[in-house]
């Protein structure tokens, strides 16, 4: 248990030095938090221009399809700021920068993890943040203790999955030749699909996104239940299922990657 | 010419060298549009129309503002950002060309190899879902016409936007804002007659209409011949406005740069 400790400490450690490296770009900081509102307005200003033409999109209100929105941004945000590392092992290996972490008596996934951070996602979660409430507000939703409790679980279930869904995509550059390695990039994308309720999709994409790719259970399920739209109870008793399904493929997905690992330098 | 030429090739290397860039730019974007057909497909089961849009309408619009979109798709800013960072960039200046004339170039070879492989791609997804039955002659020559002149939109918006790198060094925030920019008010995600009132009316006489929703209008009837006349004339209208815009604000930029070593 102690162990668990010290590496909570060092990860803490790991990132104040990385917030420190960050006041060399102060006005590219200011920059970035400007460019990340209008973005995430215009993304915003596309769904309500939808649905100023129309009411309901396969059942859902646009309040809604915002809570939606506010789990996907939450939970990217999230990665940004906390394990933007994920993202950087592409490089990492391409460049033989891991074979340093390799000789710290520190896990490699723990400085993997730190290897990087986005300020950039705070600025998401706080504006995820300020969609959620609004939707919430909007919708008709009879809030108790359980519930609260049950939207906390949620939002940390849907950053743990999406969390591993880059890992597992960016570790894949172990077994890949070249300098890139786009999954990760592709990954990403295709949390556009997640942005609307998945009964729109046909069966194949459905299972595609719903269990291949786990994104149904980022924002579909969670939302739908507290909603308490009809289908998503089961889907969202599988969740925590598919948090530890996730998180174990992960760690098994490092280790086997590590064992495969051939360092380019020399 | 000949100098241009070579540009034209060198280009359409690149394009092939980097094409895991490519690709992935497309997929992603294809899969917006998929996304899109969808969110559509189910908007038209409670309703006939939707702004005078019917779905057989929808159908296509959103596979050819695909097709607009993904031509000419990479953006050259981060290029030019890191060029200027390492003092590249006088490399280009000094060479007895146009600089922007050589960035054009390049940049259409790379659109030949992009607009080959969209094509193939949304040809057939185009046709498996929609059939011959909306083509036409005439229309199809001018969307060609009007797509060629929206590349040319799109490149003096990106050129402008280019210049911006000269004065910081946040090259990405520059791309991602260019890129929303231009797909939301081009028409790359929703056709603009469905903006709401106001912002119908400001994007009228914004340049980026030219950019998707013109040629996407031409191709899928919505313009009468002689609208789409006097829409393409808008287009040459912009690329004169943008370009002279873009010369104006590239001899202030350069005059910006200075270099150590280089």
């Amino acid at each position: 248990m102690q162990k668990y400790g010290t590496y909570i400490k060092l990860y803490i450690m790991f990132q104040v030095q990385n917030i420190k490296s960050l006041a060399q770009y102060r006005t590219d900081f200011l920059m970035m938090v400007f460019f990340t509102l209008f973005s995430q307005g215009c993304n915003l200003g596309l769904i309500c221009i939808i649905y100023s033409n129309i009411p309901q999109v396969g059942g859902w209100t646009m309040w809604e399809i915002f809570l939606l929105y506010g789990f996907l941004l939450f939970s990217e945000g999230f990665i940004n700021f906390f394990f933007q590392g994920a993202w950087k092992i592409t490089n990492m290996i391409h460049m033989a920068e891991l074979d340093r972490f390799l000789v710290r008596p520190v896990p490699v996934g723990l400085q993997l993890l730190t290897a990087k951070i986005d300020f950039d996602g705070l600025n998401k979660m706080v504006i995820a943040a300020a969609v959620l409430a609004v939707g919430f507000g909007k919708c008709e939703i009879s809030w108790d203790v359980k519930k609260v409790i049950l939207l906390l679980v949620f939002l940390a279930e849907a950053c743990i999955i999406r969390v591993c869904m880059i890992w597992i995509a960016s570790c894949a550059s172990f077994w890949m030749e070249g300098k890139k390695n786009s999954l990760n990039y592709f990954v990403i994308s295709l949390g556009e699909m997640a942005k609307y309720p998945m009964v729109i999709y046909p069966p194949v994409f459905q299972g595609i996104f719903g269990y291949l790719i786990p994104y149904a259970f980022v924002s579909f399920y969670p939302v739908g239940y507290l909603l308490g739209k009809e289908g998503t109870g089961a889907g969202a008793l599988g969740i925590p299922f598919f948090c530890v399904l996730m998180l174990a493929a992960s760690c098994m997905v490092l280790r086997q990657g590590l064992a495969n690992y051939e360092s380019s330098s020399y | 010419m000949k100098k241009y030429l070579a540009y034209i090739r060198c280009g359409f290397l690149e394009g092939c060298a980097y094409r895991s860039t490519f690709i992935t730019g497309m997929l992603a974007n294809f899969i917006q549009a998929v996304v899109l057909y969808y969110v559509w497909k189910s908007i038209f089961t409670y309703q006939e129309a939707v702004n005078g849009y019917t779905w057989e309408i929808m159908k296509q619009y959103v596979f050819v503002a695909f097709l607009c979109n993904s031509v000419f798709s990479m953006g050259f800013e981060m290029n030019i950002a890191e060029r200027i960072v390492k003092g590249d960039i006088i490399l280009d200046l000094l060479k007895p060309l146009s600089y922007r004339g050589m960035l054009f170039f390049r940049m259409l070879g790379t659109a030949g190899l992009e607009f080959a492989a969209t094509f193939v791609l949304i040809g057939s997804v185009y046709l498996s879902v929609n059939g011959l039955q909306y083509l036409s002659g005439t229309r199809t020559a001018l969307f060609l016409i009007s797509l060629f002149l929206g590349m040319g939109v799109k490149f003096c918006i990106q050129y402008i936007f280019s210049l911006l790198c000269f004065y910081t060094d946040n090259s990405y925030g520059v791309t991602k804002a260019r890129e929303i920019l231009t797909n939301f008010f081009s028409g790359a995600l929703i056709p603009l007659a469905m903006f709401p009132g106001v912002l119908r009316e400001i994007v009228k006489y914004l340049p980026f209409q030219g950019i998707i929703y013109t040629p996407c209008c031409i191709f899928i009837g919505t313009f009468s011949v002689e609208e789409s006349m006097i829409s393409i004339f808008l287009q040459i209208v912009w690329i004169v406005v943008l370009g002279l815009l873009g010369s104006l604000l590239g001899k202030k930029a350069f005059g910006v740069i200075s270099m150590y070593g280089g």
